[in-house]
């Protein structure tokens, strides 16, 4: 071994010395080095060994050598070539390129948290100016390829990012990242710019981003409701694409509610709110008062909300976010209803005995047997059929048929697909994202579907140091197709009537059923035709929506802190909406077959094609000089905007086809053909002065002219000024005692106008309506048709603006390094000029009073928010944690309207807006001693509210008894009347509730301990009065419509009997509460029910896999349910009607409101 | 489990509907027969054992066959009770075997209890008839 070492260490020697005293003489002048190799293989007899295509061997050189040695020569000749040699045994020398020192290598580290020095998970490393990232793993580790000069760019949420230079003398590093402060450091969005939240003094909330994203919900609409004190989001429905309404502190005019709603910007763009995918948000900023919202004009009167989408930033390496959900949707409420025949038959019998001598049915003693011996068949006994066919061929129905099962799923999938994409360098940054999103609706036969799509390509260039472009591009498109006839609320509301258990949905030969003679004298027609409409499956609709937004924007850094932006955005919108309907076939006889003719427009096909157009300029200039301790901003610019609608209907009948929904099928006559358009350009001027003294003392000044297309020269102009001011206590020097543990107390008082022009397009102008060309031709002679046109009553030409003036005192507070914080505002806005009827005119005038800007109304309100965030270790872990709460009310007076006799008919000077007058009820009659005594002081045959129970001659049993509800003689004149409707006499009616919402509040805790996450989010109305109205069948059940068909199996232990005297309904008896005539029609004390409620919104458990950190840096399930639970006060007397769903209307039909389950994964890559 | 047991026990004894019902005898046919055949007339009689819940308001007793039910012209033969050495007896119309194999004739009841609490009656007994 030794032997084998000394004869290879000699042979190593001696060609070391060989080459050392080798001699070179070389003369070559532009001579490839390729070619000079072989000279000096000849000199020296050492050989060379390289690759062929190794970079600079045709590179020239000129040198002149004499008796050089071999190493010298070498030297001189691959001088600057980057191309190194090596003396090897053999007599070989190696070439090969030289190491660059400025070439990237392997850079590794370690990244900690600097106060805890424990590893942080799933930081962003990247590589500035490039698109190189990774991300640490489970212990804080990367590797990254990166070259010494550059710079490391780690990030992660909650951490202040670091940069570091990466130098020639490590390759490993170890960086200790610092907790974020951005509870002060944090930026708003605002009016065209962002300020830092603690300079803002203007009524402004933020809404938390992980509040929203990610929730199963179709839209952001959804995902905001409850978000924060003072943003009421009603829901219209619980169904795929339900509309909504929303309101910022409550209603800012009494006029046009639906138009007059606050501004939604997204990225500066008018959108609606259901049309932006929640998973794209980055922060949504509300705008509460006029001070913070006068910037935006016209339109931001009743509030702003600002979306701020996401964005790619620089030095991001690309990263792919993936968020897959699946799960199902089932109704909020019980739908647990009688389903035996034998119940639905007796109860509405008994119902329609105590109303009139006729029962509901016409079945005997010998049907009511067949019932009851089916009373517990679930399905149908061979020896008791349901139906059974009599000798004339009609069917007896002995049914226990569920129609809420026939009618509607239970269960019903939906599925939600996100992916987006992001990045960006010093030059472009990116986002990329896409959603489709689908769910089944809850309409079982012929199901409803609902399918979205939407993405969004967001891209910012700096094309120049001073010069930045950005191009924003959106698309949203949806499909709704579903039965029955032109809306799908059509089915619930008429879907249950005669629809009774008793009742099966076919007859045995498979025919639909829907008139027979057990019901209503033969009249019932069963689910007024709805069931055998869907059954028969040809009744079509669609609704289609289209959204696309492009908005172009650029930005010029002018001179140091002064830019100037400028942008266009352009928003086409289409909705198609397109019906048809058919002739449907039933059977009230074996062998026989009729069609059902009084659907809406039956045997047609209807088609309405709508196209709204936007274009929205805005210039203005930012200047953000500063000196000393004094901060400024200036903004200043110019908004501009073209609106144009116009759509197209028509109808035409008899359809030679039912499977084929267009108009070259349809044959008849054309009953519809109209067309709208509609116009409305408003210019706008505005400026705003930003100044804070050492973040001491705040200023805000805004000020902006409107003009709106909407009224007449000379009164389209209107002036709106904001201001406001702060002062931050916490930063003067006698704060310093207490400032460790009370970091933040800022004072807040802001005053502003907005203007509303939310009225007609063109009120101002009197109008001619053609209508009647078409649709109300008329003949004078009985042949030659006359065409016409209306002219439509004067208006009045002065019509304007209204203004609101909001008065806003806040105070922000922060405690303990703002674990513990609190915001708190009360507010006045005050609305003047309302649209309403003005002066009355004499009757000589002949028309209806023009409209006047003649109405006021005063709106007085608080909002209260608490945050309280922290992090403690445990189990060598942080668990960080939060709890946040909200709460708000408001009450809205009208303080001016022309109705001087006070009629409460309508609106009067002094009005609670909501408030509800009804009757009061002191109880039942519990026996015919109370009844006697009431009847000596009351007159019941006068009194409007018991026109039914006395009036009803044959009835079984006319005349107040026992059981029947006790109106109250509150003025004490013998009879139960409503007066003459005013409020100095009201009759026996008083104030007796609110249907606004009071109190609206949230409650939100959520905590985060080992890759495991839980946040619970609740949301609620604390009062908000209801009176389930005429058509509320639901509620009522056969005190409404004795063939009411959905009623809680339980409703009968809520109804009065001698047995029962306590009871919350009174004696059984059809009708009574439709008409207000009636004794349960009429709002009153006793049926009028508190609909507020708590509501789990959102539950969400969530778990990150520490082990995919490798591949998948970011890789989450989880489990997130919506709707999860609700408790509400009318829950103790109706389990089948959503709280939400009253609110919505007086007679709580709508589609049924739905809690969701899903599944999910999010991965980031 | 043994504490859910317990309960479950418990509440497995009471009845549901939380009045005592009455009690029958079983059905007696007239004339009695091991096998009938098709187109022979039977004769029902059911005692009333113990008259149950004093709070019963109103009681509606009837026959019925496992065939009527198809049978538009055929239905639930009615009957008041009659008392007769102080036993309270149904006895049904005479009722004709129209259906050939394994029938069965009940006897059915609807009892109204206060506060719409209905209970049945449904006591059957099975016959041979042959053709």
């Amino acid at each position: 071994m030794k032997r084998i070492f000394l004869t290879t260490w000699l042979i190593v020697l001696s060609a070391v010395t060989i080459a050392l005293y080798a001699q070179v003489t070389l003369d070559v002048h532009d001579e490839a080095i390729r070619t000079v190799l072989p000279r000096i293989e000849q000199q020296t007899g050492w050989h060379f060994f390289y690759n062929s295509s190794l970079e600079g061997l045709d590179k020239t050189v000129t040198v002149k050598l004499q008796n050089v040695t071999l190493e010298q020569a070498l030297s001189r000749i691959l001088s600057g070539t980057g191309i190194d040699y090596k003396l090897t045994e053999n007599n070989v020398i190696v070439l090969t390129a030289k190491p660059n020192p400025n070439a990237p290598r392997s850079i590794n580290g370690v990244v900690l948290d600097k106060a805890t020095n424990e590893p942080v998970i799933g930081a962003s490393v990247a590589v500035r100016g490039t698109t190189i990232g990774t991300v640490t793993d489970f212990d804080g580790r990367f590797a990254i390829d990166a070259a010494t000069g550059q710079y490391l760019q780690v990030s992660y949420l909650g951490y202040e990012t670091y940069e570091l230079r990466i130098t020639a003398a490590s390759d490993s590093y170890r960086i200790a990242l610092s907790e974020s402060t951005a509870q002060l450091d944090e930026v708003v969005v605002v009016g065209y710019g962002a300020q830092k939240k603690v300079n803002l003094t203007g009524a402004v909330s933020v809404v938390n981003q992980k509040d929203i994203v990610g929730r199963p919900t179709p839209n952001m609409a959804t995902a905001l409701q409850g978000a924060d004190p003072s943003l009421n989001i009603t829901m219209s429905a619980g169904g795929p694409g339900a509309d909504y309404s929303y309101n910022i502190r409550g209603l800012a005019s009494i006029n046009n509610s639906s138009t007059t709603k606050p501004l939604v910007l997204v990225d500066g763009v008018e959108m609606e709110l259901a049309r932006v995918n929640s998973n794209d948000i980055e922060s949504v900023s509300i705008l509460k008062d006029a001070s913070a919202s006068a910037i935006y004009g016209s339109k931001a009167a009743a509030g702003v909300i600002l979306v701020t989408t996401k964005s790619g930033k620089e030095g991001l390496a690309p990263q792919v976010t993936i968020d897959a959900k699946a799960g199902w949707k089932s109704p909020t409420t019980d739908h647990d209803f009688i389903t035996q025949g034998f119940w639905s038959a007796y109860i509405s019998d008994i119902f329609m005995l105590q109303h009139t001598k006729t029962a509901m049915t016409t079945y005997t003693d010998a049907d009511y047997a067949e019932l009851w011996m089916r009373l517990n068949d679930r399905t149908e006994n061979p020896e008791r059929p349901w139906v059974v066919t009599q000798n004339d061929g009609s069917y007896k129905y002995y049914a226990n048929f569920d129609w809420y099962n026939h009618y509607y799923k239970t269960i019903r999938p939906m599925q939600d697909y996100n992916i987006s994409l992001k990045g960006g360098n010093e030059r472009i940054n990116y986002f990329v994202s896409g959603r489709y999103y689908t769910e089944d609706g809850m309409i079982r036969i012929d199901n409803d579907k609902w399918h979205q799509f939407s993405t969004r390509a967001k891209v910012n260039i700096n094309v120049k140091p001073w010069m930045h472009y950005g191009v924003n591009f959106s698309f949203f498109s949806s499909r709704y197709t579903y039965p029955g006839t032109t809306s799908s609320r059509e089915i619930f509301r008429v879907g249950s009537l005669h629809a009774m258990a008793y009742i099966p949905a076919t007859n045995p030969d498979g025919s639909y059923v829907y008139l027979n003679p057990w019901i209503y004298s033969g009249q019932g027609t069963v689910g007024d035709g709805m069931s055998a409409l869907l059954l028969n499956g040809k009744h079509k609709n669609t609704n289609l929506n289209r959204e696309m937004v492009i908005q172009n924007s650029l930005t010029f850094d002018l001179y140091k802190n002064l830019t100037l932006n400028a942008d266009y955005s352009f928003t086409w919108r289409m909705k198609e909406i397109s019906n048809r309907s058919v002739k449907v076939p039933y059977s009230a006889k074996e062998g026989t077959t009729d069609l059902i003719e009084n659907f809406r427009s039956v045997d047609s096909y209807h088609q309405q094609l709508a196209r709204y157009q936007t274009h929205n300029y805005n210039v203005y200039l930012r200047w953000t000089p500063t000196w000393d301790k004094h901060h400024m901003t200036l903004t200043a610019g110019y908004n501009g905007e073209m609106y144009r609608y116009h759509s197209l209907s028509s109808e035409r009948m008899d359809l030679m086809t039912e499977d084929l929904s267009s108009f070259n099928f349809a044959k008849g006559e054309v009953t519809d053909l109209s067309e709208s358009i509609k116009t409305v350009a408003t210019n706008g001027f505005f400026a705003r002065v930003n100044y804070d003294w050492a973040g001491r003392y705040l200023l805000e000044v805004s000020v902006r002219a409107d003009a709106s297309s909407r009224f007449a020269p000379g009164y389209r102009w209107a002036v709106t000024p904001g201001g406001s001011v702060g002062w931050r206590m916490s930063e003067e020097p006698f704060w310093e005692p207490i400032h460790e543990y009370w970091d933040n107390a800022k004072l807040r008082l802001s005053i502003g106008q907005l203007a509303n022009q939310m009225t007609g397009y063109y009120d101002y102008i009197q109008s001619v309506n053609a209508d009647g060309m078409f649709t109300q031709s008329i003949t004078l002679d009985g042949t030659t048709v006359l065409s016409y046109a209306t002219e439509a009553d004067p208006n009045a030409g002065t019509l304007t603006w209204e203004k609101m003036t909001t008065y806003d005192l806040g105070l922000d507070l922060g405690f303990l390094s703002n674990r513990l914080s609190f915001t708190g505002d009360l507010y006045i806005r005050n609305t003047e000029g309302m649209l309403n009827t003005g002066t009355a005119l004499p009757s000589v005038y002949g028309a209806t009073d023009p409209k006047q800007n003649s109405a006021n109304m005063s709106t007085k309100g608080w909002e209260l928010s608490v945050t309280w965030r922290d992090k403690h270790r445990l189990a060598g872990k942080d668990f960080k944690y939060e709890i946040s709460g909200g709460v708000g009310n408001y009450k809205t007076v009208i303080t001016k309207y022309n109705n001087p006799e006070k009629l409460l008919s309508t609106y009067y000077e002094g009005q609670v807006l909501g408030e509800l007058w009804g009757y009061e009820i002191d109880g039942l009659f519990r026996n015919q001693e109370e009844v006697d005594d009431y009847l000596t002081r009351v007159d019941p045959v006068n009194s409007m509210v018991y026109t039914d129970i006395v009036g009803v001659l044959d009835s079984k049993a006319p005349g107040l008894h026992p059981g029947d509800v006790r109106y109250v003689d509150l003025n004490g004149d013998g009879v139960i009347t409503s007066g003459n409707n005013t409020v100095n006499n009201p009759g026996d009616r008083k104030i007796i509730g609110n249907t606004l919402p009071q109190y609206n509040y949230n409650f939100h805790v959520s905590a985060e301990w080992y890759g495991v996450d839980v946040s619970v989010y609740f949301q609620g109305i604390g009062k908000r009065d209801w009176y389930p109205m005429t058509e509320a069948t639901t509620f009522w059940g056969p005190y409404s419509r004795p063939y009411q068909g959905f009623m809680a199996k339980d409703f009968m232990n809520l109804v009065w009997s001698e047995d029962n005297p306590d009871a919350y309904f009174p004696r059984y008896r059809a009708y009574e509460a439709l008409g207000s005539a009636n004794s349960l029609g009429p709002a009153n004390s006793r049926y009028m029910l508190n609909v507020g409620y708590i509501r789990l919104k959102n539950l969400s458990v969530g778990y990150t896999l520490p082990c995919w950190k490798k591949v998948f840096p970011d890789f989450r399930i989880y489990f997130s349910a919506e709707n999860l639970w609700y408790w509400s006060p009318l829950k103790k007397y109706c389990r089948s009607i959503d709280p939400e769903s009253a609110i919505v209307s007086s007679q709580a039909i709508t589609y049924g409101f739905a809690r969701s389950f899903t599944f999910g994964i999010t991965a980031t890559f | 489990m043994i504490l859910f047991l317990s309960v479950w026990a418990l509440c497995a004894c009471t009845h549901e509907s939380g009045v005592t019902l009455p009690t029958f005898s079983d059905i007696r046919i007239s004339p009695a027969q091991e096998v009938y055949h098709k187109g022979d007339s039977v004769v029902c009689t059911i005692d009333m054992l113990t008259p149950g819940d004093a709070s019963l308001k109103q009681a509606t007793y009837w026959f019925y066959t496992s065939w009527w039910g198809s049978d538009a012209n055929l239905t639930a033969d009615f009957q008041t009770p009659d008392t007769i050495e102080g036993v309270v007896r149904f006895t049904s119309s005479k009722i004709e075997l129209a259906k050939e194999g394994d029938v069965r004739i009940y006897f059915w009841g609807r009892l109204e209890y206060p506060n719409w609490n209905f209970q049945p009656v449904q006591i059957p007994v099975s016959l041979k008839v042959e053709p």
